[in-house]
């Protein structure tokens, strides 16, 4: 009797020790759960069909540009549901179409319908934060403010071996050329050269042709690349070398008149677009002619032309138009008409940061989210 | 032999429980642990200041001025029963290692906000870096107008900044002197270059018409060359746009060539190099007074004695600028949740407030409303132009 009672004891004290041993796991479960937002795996990123089939923009009157007094050329379209993310610093889809978000917390990836998110938490990306996105045609970059990554062949992000030899390891933007990658650093600009190491641009290697480092926003088109820094813009002739001065071409922020940081550069095949924060600029010299007779001349379009807001965060050229993000939601500008973009059904965040296309698809990385529109539905 | 005693005592304790018990207790242990993030229970905020280098002196004196407010409100139980921990970091007023600062400061060291920044370069980095990751910044030395006027959302400046500065000057110029035909000297750095520029447009507003606009390089000892530019301008006043040290030599050099006319600049002119290095030239001089004591009452009276007190030297106006930043920071921690976009949020909705250095607020872009006041040198001493006739 008195060992039953002893076994029966030592079986209770079993159980009330595993019992705690539970709730202190569930415990750190919940709490775990809770630091880290769980990856939202298999979101629905579809737009709802309903709104789908009835998309017909609504489009009231499109104003021109110079035109001030028409307050309302709204066109309503739906918008997809968001992809919840950290705040979205740049967005890129690669020729495969999976569309790529750099973000504050790392790399989210839209493939059809499934959503993975990459990051330093989880062990599947090397840093904490992604910066910028460039797809040379054979592999993804990701720039961060701590170096440079590459993505493998197995679907992992690791730190590129190249980064060391980037001029900084603060990378503020990427792009390609189709074949060769560029990166705007914090210490100057540079390119990967057939050696496999970057070539570095910078104020004393163009001597003073490139005049500032701090490279924050950096674009190719045809043989020209252009620089956007704390100094204004820099543009360069990359047929010729980048040490004679002679082949770069400057805009100073003051004597132009532009507020600073430049935010995005578009190129809508014949004239430079720039989105600041106090509207977007134009560059009346067109792209064939900065050779020959380069004026830095900006024509500016704002609020009072009948943009939502005067701080535009990106642009993109895409299928004739030029799409606009800012803090007050969606615009384009098409034919010398700004028509603004509002969501007939589907929650929108206002406050976009950067823009993509691919197809017919405009995709908007926002400061919670991706979302996009179909922007046949516009026309 | 007492030892052996307890040990066997402490084993036999030990024996008492089976595996389970054994094992339970120190994954409690660690997960509690664990889960409460003990380690880190104090609120860090980053502070980024040339402590070595140029602007090396304002640096320190604004960093014993958020010292001594960290002191005030840790002896006070700190933030919700939290202490408060600064990071200071010296980024050698270098814009580069401003941005590996910063960087290394919001990804690894997790602070809820940053405050800091004196010139325009680094400031501007520590800004966009900021912006990007959505972490509230205030600076409260920086005064180049294009910090809050850029479309951002989590940073604040609580100093008067040069557009106000140049407003104020102008408009004391014109009344004061009559002065219809300023000349203006600046540097050709972001502050200078940027500063001038912001006057030239200011002075029109004032019936002024600058009649020569002359830069240099920094780092240049003479100034003889660009005064005679000036003076061949004819010009009824002169505006100094640079820093202390270059500002004192133009003021000599300036008088020496027996120039009468008055001679006025932004803040740079309020600070003791300028006064210690121009001396008797700094007589008359016209400066705008970014810490004023008198408009602070109990309060300023209160830090006055305190940093005296504490570090056994007279409080200027970085130290008090540095002890309202904090305070301020400290206002939206306790008006919300310790993260960054509830601190971001409760600096936003600071319109109002009474400091060290008198009324306060911010605009919907985050500056100062504060106005600029305008100061005479008399005597190395700054006089607010309203109390000149007790002087």
């Amino acid at each position: 009797m008195t060992e039953k009672a002893q076994t029966n004891g030592k079986n209770t004290g079993n159980a009330f020790w595993l019992t705690v041993l539970l709730v202190a796991l569930v415990f750190y479960v919940i709490n775990e759960s809770k630091t880290h937002s769980p990856p939202p795996q298999d979101q629905s990123i579809s737009q709802n069909q309903s709104d789908t089939t009835a998309a017909v923009a609504m489009d009231l009157a499109p104003r021109r540009i110079s035109d001030t007094r028409d307050p309302s050329a709204t066109l309503k379209v739906p918008f997809s549901n968001p992809i919840k993310t950290s705040a979205v610093n740049d967005l890129l889809v690669d020729p495969s179409g999976t569309v790529w978000a750099a973000t504050e917390a790392g790399i989210t990836s839209v493939q059809n319908d499934k959503v993975t998110h990459y990051s330093l938490v989880d062990g599947t990306f090397p840093f904490p934060q992604a910066e910028c996105l460039a797809h040379d045609g054979k592999q993804l970059w990701v720039g961060t403010l701590f170096g440079l990554c590459q993505k493998t062949q197995n679907n992992r992000f690791v730190r590129a071996d190249v980064s060391e030899s980037l001029p900084s390891q603060i990378i503020w933007d990427l792009t390609t050329d189709g074949t060769t990658l560029w990166a705007g650093t914090q210490k100057g600009a540079a390119f990967l050269n057939k050696e496999g190491a970057f070539t570095t641009i910078d104020e004393k290697s163009s001597n003073s042709g490139l005049r500032q480092n701090w490279c924050k926003q950096i674009f190719r088109m045809g043989s020209w690349f252009v620089a956007a820094h704390d100094k204004g813009i820099s543009l360069w002739n990359t047929s010729f070398p980048a040490a004679n001065p002679e082949w770069w071409k400057n805009i100073d922020h003051a004597r132009a008149g532009f507020t600073r940081p430049v935010s995005d550069i578009a190129f809508d095949g014949k004239y430079l677009w720039l989105s600041t924060p106090h509207g977007v600029l134009h560059l009346t010299t067109p792209v064939d002619r900065f050779f020959s007779d380069f004026v830095p001349n900006l024509v500016s379009y704002s609020r009072i032309h009948g943009l939502p807001a005067d701080c535009i965060s990106s642009i993109i050229s895409h299928k004739d138009s030029l799409w606009l993000a800012t803090e007050e939601g969606l615009a384009r500008i098409n034919k010398e008409l700004i028509q603004l973009i509002s969501p007939e059904s589907g929650n929108f965040a206002r406050r976009i940061r950067k823009l993509a296309s691919s197809g017919d698809l405009l995709w908007l990385g926002t400061d919670n989210g991706i979302q996009f529109i179909n922007t046949a539905m516009v026309d | 032999m007492i030892l052996k005693h307890y040990y066997f005592r402490f084993v036999n304790f030990l024996k008492g429980f089976d595996v389970y018990q054994l094992l339970a207790l120190p994954v409690l242990l660690v997960v509690l642990l664990a889960s409460t993030e003990f380690k880190n229970t104090d609120i860090k905020i980053g502070v980024i200041l040339p402590l070595s280098g140029a602007n090396a002196l304002r640096a320190t004196s604004h960093c014993n001025g958020l010292r001594l407010a960290l002191k005030h409100i840790n002896a006070q139980g700190g933030v919700n029963g939290r202490k408060l921990r600064l990071e200071i970091i010296d980024n050698q007023g270098s814009p580069d290692l401003s941005a590996e600062i910063v960087r290394d400061l919001i990804y690894e060291t997790n602070v809820v906000s940053l405050i800091g920044g004196i010139s325009p370069a680094a400031t501007r980095v520590i800004q966009n870096m900021a912006e990007k990751a959505q972490v509230p910044f205030l600076t409260a030395l920086c005064t180049h107008f294009e910090v809050t006027d850029c479309g951002s959302r989590f940073t604040f400046r609580s100093i008067t900044d040069d557009k106000r500065q140049s407003e104020a000057l102008a408009e004391f110029s014109a009344r004061r002197f009559k002065s219809r035909k300023p000349a203006l000297i600046y540097d050709s750095n972001l502050y200078g270059a940027d500063s001038a520029q912001k006057y030239i447009e200011t002075s029109i507003k004032f019936g002024q018409q600058v009649c020569a606009a002359v830069s240099y390089r920094p780092g240049s000892l003479n100034f003889r060359r660009q005064l005679q530019v000036i003076f061949a301008s004819n010009p009824d006043s002169m505006i100094i746009l640079t820093s202390p040290e270059d500002a004192a030599v133009i003021t000599r050099h300036a008088r020496e060539a027996r120039f009468s006319h008055p001679i006025l600049g932004g803040n740079q002119l309020a600070s003791p190099e300028f006064t210690n290095l121009a001396g008797v030239y700094s007589e008359s001089v016209i400066t705008t007074l970014p810490f004023n004591a008198r408009l602070g009452g109990q309060r300023a009276d209160y830090f006055l004695s305190e940093y005296f007190d504490t570090y056994a030297q007279q409080a200027d106006s970085d130290s008090a600028l540095g002890y309202e930043a904090l305070m301020l920071n400290i206002l939206a921690l306790r008006a919300g949740e310790v993260s960054r976009l509830s601190v971001r949020n409760s600096l936003a909705q600071l319109h109002g407030w009474e400091s060290v250095a008198g009324s306060g607020g911010f605009d919907n872009s985050g500056n100062q409303v504060r106005p600029a006041e305008i100061a005479i040198i008399k005597e190395r001493q700054k006089i607010p132009v309203n109390l000149e006739a007790l002087f």
